[in-house]
């Protein structure tokens, strides 16, 4: 029999395995789930249907539309002048009242009444962006929470933890990769959905910017992109979605790998945005709070300009003056990526502390 | 002298849990595994076999002692050495969505392991046929052969397995013990955990005894056998009925064979000297026409060693699952 100092020097496998080939078996057990590509064909055809769904509803007729919006104000004109009649005709208003145009008057312009017809690039591209991304982040939490959560619930990751002993590589490989398929899946998402819409602006909308005081718009340009920086806005807007995507997918890989299945996470994330958000809303939302509750820092992430936060009130010489908090897109983000940080780190401290 | 495939010293383990009560797995357990050949773990559920099995993979963390894999301390040196064992941990554990070939590619890719080598292991357990289904369309005998095949992937020095014959009907026992026999050839070393006698003395050459965390006893099974296990002889007559009442009157114990022989002494007051039974049966007129040792059995033996704590009785104190 050869000795065992002579078979370790014979040419085997080595147990180290180089991190490229580690992080194309861990891909390609992603690539071959079938919970994950239905996942993936899921979001895909929701894309799908919504962008069909944005085509039916939008067209370019504006006339139509002027011809629409011109008949419902004469009829709510007409309306208006028989209910001001009535109103004058009745004695038991008081005459002040009455004069103080109690009964309204005057007419409704078509202005009231018109809604634009068209998909407008600048208002409705960012919209489309922002719910790719918000379904992308959600059915990212899925795929990595069950991807890694079957590992534990079929005990499939003891047999890997046999051809891999070292714990954190491992984990850290697995992170990677689903980082990788998530930002691939992100990115994809991401072009079909500005190739779909920018089909859309096309024929059925406008290029043009919305003028400022558009009725549909608002007097503001809140949640809409800069005319002058259009394009590099649209493309740092899907950027954010897909990091956000791969953060939420790391958070649900990290607390998958805590508890050990996918349905802890699923307990988690009900238990957070269903039970304590929505009481930190309720109750202490005056006391800035909200600042670190993730819905918040999600919808600064992603909206262009980040967003502005209530968080109580104060009083001064002019009177009860509101305190609002704005976050910023880099703010937002910089914040989730700290929760996914310290999510994954107790995920790596228990995976390596905890028998298996 | 070729160096250990396994040296365990003075290995403790305990499990703490708020849940359950303290369960101390392993008392301090010394164990040697020399190079080569097939070596048995034998013990009642919960006597330590899996939590040695999981210390020595890495998978749990031991409070105390030390342990070495083909020579290296474990788990500080497990890297070095991984490439150079295959293991099946209790049931084998696969995604049951994927099917076994991508099973055993996925594993093969993540240490670069050729895709040939895939077949070649296909081929070694009998399931190239079966290799595109699904994993959750195998029966248990199945997936256990395709556990093996994954712990074979990396033609491993040290092949570890743990109960492989675990809820297989008897034709999947067989299939398993051949399967290991065979492995166990060549200069590999295999080790495999079981609460089945039968089995390991079927399959073993060595054989290593454990109770309650503890290695009892170690040695070559054909050693184990003749220091402690009861051995009993085979008496073929013609009038049956007479001889065994003759044997039963003088308190030995007589069990029918199939074939129509008598099997006396096995179990009972023990036979020392053959020439007892030729003079008893001949004072009676029934004349042998077969005489032969029975082979021992692993079952007194371990009776023997356990002082009668059978593989039934399992320690409460272990955490074998």
């Amino acid at each position: 029999m050869t000795g065992t100092s002579a078979h370790l020097a014979s040419p085997r496998p080595a147990a180290a395995t180089s991190r490229g080939s580690l992080l194309g078996a861990e891909l390609g057990r992603l690539r071959h789930r079938r919970l994950v590509s239905a996942l993936v064909l899921l979001g895909l055809v929701a894309l799908l249907a919504a962008m069909a769904a944005v085509f039916a509803t939008h067209s370019t007729d504006v006339e139509a539309a002027h011809a629409v919006a011109r008949q419902q104000a004469a009829q709510a004109t007409a309306e208006q002048k028989v209910f001001e009649q009535r109103c004058l005709d009745d004695p038991s208003i008081p005459q002040v009242d009455k004069d103080n145009g109690a009964c309204g008057s005057g007419t409704l312009t078509e202005d009231v009444f018109f809604s634009d017809p068209r998909f407008r690039a600048d208002r409705d591209l960012p919209v489309v962006a922002i719910g790719v991304g918000i379904g992308g982040a959600l059915l990212a939490s899925l795929l990595a929470a069950t991807a890694t959560g079957a590992d534990w619930s079929s005990r499939s990751i003891i047999t890997l933890f046999t051809w891999e002993p070292r714990r954190l590589r491992l984990l850290g490989t697995r992170l990677l990769a689903i980082a990788v398929y998530v930002a691939a899946f992100g990115v994809a998402a991401q072009a079909l959905a500005l190739g779909l819409g920018a089909l859309t602006v096309q024929l059925r909308g406008t290029w043009q910017a919305s003028p400022l005081g558009d009725p549909q718009t608002g007097p503001s340009r809140d949640g809409m992109l800069s005319p002058d920086r259009f394009w590099p806005e649209l493309i740092t807007l899907q950027a954010r979605t897909v990091v956000v995507m791969v953060l939420v997918a790391l958070m649900s890989a990290a607390l998958a790998t805590v508890f050990r299945s996918t349905g802890g996470v699923l307990g988690v994330a009900f238990g957070w945005f269903a039970v304590v958000e929505i009481a930190v809303h309720a109750f202490f939302s005056g006391r800035g709070v909200l600042r670190y509750m993730l819905t918040e820092n999600l919808v600064a992430a992603l909206m262009p300009g980040g967003s502005t936060l209530y968080v109580g009130q104060r009083v001064t010489a002019d009177g009860v003056v509101p305190n609002m908090v704005h976050l910023s897109n880099w703010a937002g983000l910089a914040y989730l990526g700290v929760v996914t940080t310290a999510l994954c780190a107790l995920a790596a401290v228990l995976l390596r502390r905890r028998d298996l | 002298m070729s160096t250990p495939a396994i040296e365990v010293r003075g290995l403790r383990k305990t499990y703490r849990s708020l849940r359950r009560p303290t369960q101390r797995a392993l008392d301090g357990l010394d164990m040697v595994v020399e190079a080569g050949g097939v070596q048995g773990l034998l013990g009642p559920n919960g006597s330590g076999k899996t939590t040695t099995i999981r210390v020595l993979l890495g998978l749990a963390r031991a409070d105390g002692g030390e342990a070495r894999v083909l020579g290296h301390p474990v788990p500080a040196q497990l890297r070095q050495v991984v490439g150079h064992v295959g293991a099946l941990v209790e049931n084998p554990l696969f995604l049951s969505g994927l099917t076994g070939r991508t099973s055993l590619n996925l594993l093969a890719r993540s240490v670069g392991v050729p895709r040939s080598r895939v077949e070649d292991v296909l081929a070694t357990v009998r399931l190239q046929e079966r290799a595109d289904d699904r994993v959750k369309t195998y029966s248990l005998g199945m997936r256990q052969r395709l556990g093996i095949a994954a712990a074979l992937l990396k033609d491993p020095q040290l092949l570890i397995l743990d109960e492989p014959s675990n809820g297989l009907d008897p034709a999947g026992m067989k299939e398993v013990r051949d399967l290991v026999r065979e492995l166990g050839t060549g200069g590999r070393t295999v080790v495999i955990s079981s609460h089945l006698l039968s089995e390991v003395q079927q399959v073993c050459d060595r054989v290593t005894i454990m109770s309650r965390g503890r290695a009892l006893l170690s040695g070559p099974v054909d050693e184990v056998l003749r220091a402690h296990g009861r051995r009993g002889f085979v008496v073929g007559v013609t009038d049956h009925e007479t001889a065994a009442g003759v044997l039963r009157q003088a308190g030995l114990d007589v069990q029918p064979m199939p074939d129509g022989r008598l099997e006396v002494g096995t179990t009972g007051q023990p036979v020392d000297d053959p020439a007892t039974l030729t003079r008893l049966l001949g004072e009676h007129g029934v004349w042998l026409h077969h005489l032969a040792p029975a082979g021992g059995d692993l079952e007194s033996a371990f009776l023997e060693i356990t002082s009668g704590g059978g593989l039934g009785e399992a320690d409460d104190r272990g955490a074998d699952s």
